[in-house]
């Protein structure tokens, strides 16, 4: 790994980080860069694919996410990979999630430059949009990371603020500011031969501390960690059918949830097929075979079927719960569900594209049946 | 609107007396779509299949419900039964109401509540039954058989006198596999090489056999009538062609009488090169790669001396394995057995006494070819024995070995008291520890009696021990039909060892997809209707890679497993059954997941469209696609998550 630093400019981190992303594009070694760019109302930031370099004016700290990158990521390369490399600006769990999508035949990483970005984590969508406070998002997250205060805390998500681990792996390229002076430099990491290639003739400088990022991503996750161990301590109760029944109360089967998660990678969901339709007769029997019938009927049985499918590859983006109109708090089901099942196969998904996932891999002892030894 | 019948039978009154068999087809007959039922006392009989046709035409049905047997009995039955008829024979849907209902319960009431219910859901699977139609398959008129055994032997000639050419696969330098190693053979005393070697001869020489010796299995893909096989050919290091057998090359070899003879069971010595035995087929000699000096070290004094003295120039240093090709269209596999490890029973002293041996080894003693010219001598002292005592299951019928019984032990101990008592004389005692005597074949009883007339003490029970003393041994035995204690002392132990599967039964049935038994051998796929079938079509087993059995059954066997194979060879195409996999392109992500779970290799990714395909012929309905694919792309013909939803909603 290659630790170079960029230096911030006049105070002005995010003009700092596109002076080199317009370098970057500019070099001719990439065709394009997808980045997190603001909407023209300044509402909130969405991939952008950007080809000429004076139309680019990101915010890759924009701690907001509305749509997950894997899924755009997989559109862009599934039908055919780009010809010519184009980079990507990603955050961690967005890394993860199209390592399971490239598993799954979904996406191809074939001429994909990962960026990775370190991630502070994000708000609502709403939060940022509607920012309460007098600072622009950006800005204010900037302050806080600075201060290392915990006045973002507040904002946070969920799933982020109890994130597994915001820091990107898989990548060629980090932009890091973990344990940075952000009023001087910002950290550029090259992690593979092809990132090194990327910033080689960029003019970047040598970092000042390399022992601070360290113990900056380290205190992170510590922090992280006990944030978590909390979060599943309080979810320990939720447990059996009738608790998940009426945790799912407010679900109106809208699907959102599937269209938000970076996973759902089907065409067709199963749940939004024919398949259940039926006569009336048979829901009228099913009326009175209990007196009363519950409807739409597949509600919970599309919350389950689609954990079913998706909770081994579970990143805990929480992209899910951020989508649901009725604000159900998805993560307190789906992250306890996600570690548990994924503990069962031993499976880390997002980890390593070599690690087959836990449905194509026999093995003999895993699951065995009653009465076997 | 559709046309379904029901035709409830009473199975006797394997049904009937605990299914209300009138009030059960009066209800069907109300059913949604359903426009006539009828009850017949046995539907599967000529009568029923009458009732049914004619029912067929008269209410012009273009589906039927038979509520009777499971499936795997009749379904076959009722769906001809319909083609007939008219209908097509994958609109027939089977309620099982007898193992799943009438069997299962004695409370007459429910149980014809609970056969309403199963009924009903079966009008609701037929309703939306879809017609299908078979696909064909062009047949290869070629045979693979796997192992030149006696079993593989027979196969192979009875193939090739049916006039389809035949493959012969062979691991070993030799055929002839176990019967090879045998002097004479129960309960007839025929030499087993007088009756043995003229079929091998015949295999050589038969212009529709291709003898693929001393070669193995890699890899076998493709499914019933076009199977592709690679073979590997491993190196002689002889070039067959020039080799006329003449033995110069061994007699020659530095190593010669200095390394261990498998043939002869560890008993006698072979050179590096060698000729497993006299009578080998193909009559070539063969290299050890593991031994020769040459072939390990790179030198062999100044050079070879078997290349120097093979007039022929046959001896070829430079050969190397070789993976070849063939084309089949059905498969024999008849990989025999292997010999339990007496060892592994401690007691009985086998790696502690060299006068401890097995029937195998005691074969080898007695055959005239053998390293003994056929003299029975002590291993120890090599000396004439004055006592020879058999210890009969050894392994065999032990839950802490082999549970089962190897079939052949007692009469193969019974044959060998005869010939030791031929060869050896009245003043030898002959004793036999046995648990139980079985002799169960045809002529088997009377050479059991004939044994018992030769002075042989006959002890039953399980021997404690076999204590090896300075110039003897001593065997306590507790004799069960006497209630008393025996001390046995003798000069030679004879061992009956278990017959076990092939230690690499389980990498090889992976390879063909077979499926074992609870025991390790190969299971058939039915044990009395379909016993040299398997579980793949167009593979077979015969002999004892199925499970133990003597020379009798397993050319028995053989034959019927080369006629199984017949069946398909003779047929220039075979129709594939419809009830298979298929996409639903417009569904399919292309993910893989079902390729990579698919245990028949049916599945492949199409690139260009990025999804998956199925091949029908190998597709064998078995569903584990259909359960991964998380998306319903993957479909199971008459088995779509619709169908079995309108099933579950009717049973419900």
């Amino acid at each position: 790994m290659t630790q170079k630093a960029l230096k911030i400019k006049e105070n002005d981190v995010v003009g700092s980080i596109n002076d080199f992303l317009r370098q970057l594009l500019s070099s001719g070694k990439i065709q394009a860069l997808l980045v997190p760019q603001s909407t023209p109302s300044k509402k909130v930031v969405y991939p952008v694919l950007i080809a000429d370099p004076k139309k680019l004016h990101s915010d890759i700290i924009a701690p907001v996410l509305p749509v997950a990158t894997a899924t755009v990521v997989s559109k862009l390369t599934k039908v055919q990979p780009p010809s010519k490399p184009i980079g990507v600006v990603m955050r961690a769990c967005q890394i993860r999630a199209l390592v399971e999508l490239v598993k799954l035949n979904q996406a191809s990483l074939s001429n994909i430059i990962i960026i990775g970005v370190d991630c502070p984590g994000t708000f609502p969508i709403n939060v940022y949009a509607d920012f309460p406070e007098k600072k622009t998002p950006t800005h204010f997250l900037l302050e806080t990371l600075l201060k290392k205060t915990k006045d973002a805390d507040q904002y946070l998500r969920s799933a982020c603020h109890v994130c597994k681990d915001p820091i990107p792996t898989n990548v060629d390229i980090v932009l890091g500011f973990y344990g940075i002076d952000l009023d001087k430099e910002l950290i550029v990491e090259a992690h593979s031969e092809i990132g090194r290639e990327l910033i080689k003739d960029i003019p970047l400088e040598e970092i000042t501390d390399d022992k601070a990022r360290e113990k900056a991503i380290k205190d992170q996750r510590e922090m992280k960690d006990k944030q978590r161990a909390v979060f599943l301590k309080d979810k320990e109760g939720m447990k059996g059918i009738e608790k998940i029944a009426e945790f799912f109360d407010k679900c109106v089967n809208c699907h959102n949830c599937r269209q938000a998660c970076p996973i759902c990678y089907c065409k067709e969901c199963l749940f939004d097929s024919a398949v259940f339709d039926a006569e009336a007769y048979k829901f009228i029997r099913r009326a009175e075979n209990k007196g009363l019938f519950k409807l739409p009927s597949d509600a919970l049985l599309f919350q389950l079927g689609r954990m079913n499918h998706m909770i081994l590859s579970c990143v805990q983006c929480g992209l899910c719960e951020q989508a649901c109109p009725n604000m159900i708090p998805l993560m307190e089901v789906f992250i306890p569900a996600a570690e548990n099942a994924q503990k069962e196969f031993a499976y880390h998904p997002g980890k390593d594209k070599a690690e087959k996932i836990p449905m194509i891999v026999y093995r003999e002892d895993e699951f065995l049946e009653v009465g076997e030894k | 609107m559709r046309r379904i019948g029901v035709f409830v039978c009473h199975c006797g009154i394997n049904i009937a007396q605990n299914v209300d068999v009138k009030t059960l087809t009066e209800y069907a007959s109300h059913l949604n779509g359903v426009v006539v039922a009828k009850e017949y006392k046995y539907m599967c009989s000529d009568v029923g299949a009458t009732l049914i046709k004619d029912t067929i035409k008269e209410f012009k049905l273009d589906g039927i419900v038979i509520a009777s047997c499971s499936p795997r009995m009749h379904e076959h039955t009722f769906r001809r039964v319909a083609n007939d008829g008219g209908v097509n024979p994958y609109r027939v849907e089977i309620s099982n109401i007898r193992e799943q209902c009438s069997w299962a319960h004695s409370d007459k009431q429910k149980a014809t509540e609970k056969a309403k219910y199963l009924v009903r859901s079966a009008v609701s699977k037929a309703l939306s039954l879809e017609p299908l139609k078979p696909s064909t398959l062009k047949v290869i008129p070629e045979a693979l058989i796997i192992g030149g055994g006696i079993a593989g032997i027979q196969a192979s000639l009875d193939l090739a006198n049916d006039g389809f050419k035949v493959h012969l696969v062979e691991r070993d330098p030799s055929i002839g596999g176990h019967m090879a190693q045998l002097d004479k053979t129960f309960p007839t005393l025929d030499c087993s090489s007088c009756i043995l070697t003229p079929k091998m001869m015949e295999v050589a020489n038969h212009e529709n056999i291709e003898l693929l010796s001393y070669a193995e299995i890699v890899s076998i893909e493709g499914s019933i009538g076009n199977y592709t096989v690679k073979i590997r050919k491993k190196p002689r290091y002889v070039d067959v062609d020039k080799c006329t057998g003449c033995g110069d090359c061994a007699t020659n070899c530095r190593l010669k009488d200095r390394i261990t003879s498998e043939f002869n069971q560890g008993m006698g010595k072979r050179g590096a090169a060698y000729m497993p035995f006299p009578q080998a087929v193909p009559l070539k000699y063969v290299i050890d790669d593991k031994k020769c000096l040459f072939l390990t070290k790179g030198k062999c004094g100044d050079e070879p001396l078997c290349k120097k003295a093979c007039a022929q120039n046959a001896i070829c240093f430079d050969q190397k394995e070789e993976i070849i090709e063939r084309k089949v269209g059905a498969i024999i596999v008849a990989t025999g057995y292997d010999v339990m490890d007496p060892a592994v029973v401690y007691e009985y002293g086998y790696d502690q006494s060299p006068d401890v041996i097995t029937t195998l080894e005691l074969e080898r003693l007695i055959s005239s070819s053998g390293p003994t010219k056929g003299e029975i001598l002590r291993p120890s002292n090599q000396q004439k024995p004055k006592s020879v005592t058999f210890i009969l299951c050894v392994g065999s019928r032990d839950e802490t070995q082999c549970s089962w019984c190897c079939r052949i032990g007692c009469m193969t101990a019974l044959k060998q008291v005869y010939l030791l008592r031929e060869k050896l004389g009245e003043d030898v005692e002959i004793n036999v520890c046995y648990n139980d005597l079985r002799s169960f074949g045809k002529g088997y009883e009377e050479f059991y009696r004939k044994v018992r007339g030769l002075h042989t003490n006959m002890f039953r029970g399980r021997p404690s021990e076999v204590r090896p003393m300075t110039d003897h041994l001593k065997i306590d035995i507790f004799d069960t039909t006497t209630n008393k204690l025996f001390e046995i002392k003798t000069d030679m132990v004879v061992l009956v060892p278990a017959m076990m599967p092939r230690k690499d039964a389980a990498e090889f049935a992976r390879l063909l997809h077979l499926t074992l038994s609870g025991d390790g051998f190969f299971l058939e796929a039915h044990p009395k209707l379909r016993p040299v079938d398997t579980f793949v079509n167009g593979i077979f087993i015969a002999g004892c890679c199925q499970a133990p059995k003597d020379i009798q059954d397993t050319v028995s066997q053989a034959s019927a497993a080369a006629s199984r194979a017949t069946t398909i060879l003779s047929q220039e195409e075979l129709e594939i059954d419809p009830l298979i996999a298929m996409v639903d392109e417009d569904v399919c992500t292309g993910c893989g997941i079902c390729i990579e779970v698919c245990p028949y290799e049916a599945r492949t990714l199409n690139e260009r469209k990025r999804i998956a395909e199925v091949n029908n012929a190998l597709c064998a309905g078995c569903g584990s696609c259909i359960a991964a694919c998380p998306s319903n792309a993957s479909i199971h013909k008459n088995f779509t998550k619709k169908q079995l939803l309108n099933m579950v909603d009717d049973i419900m």
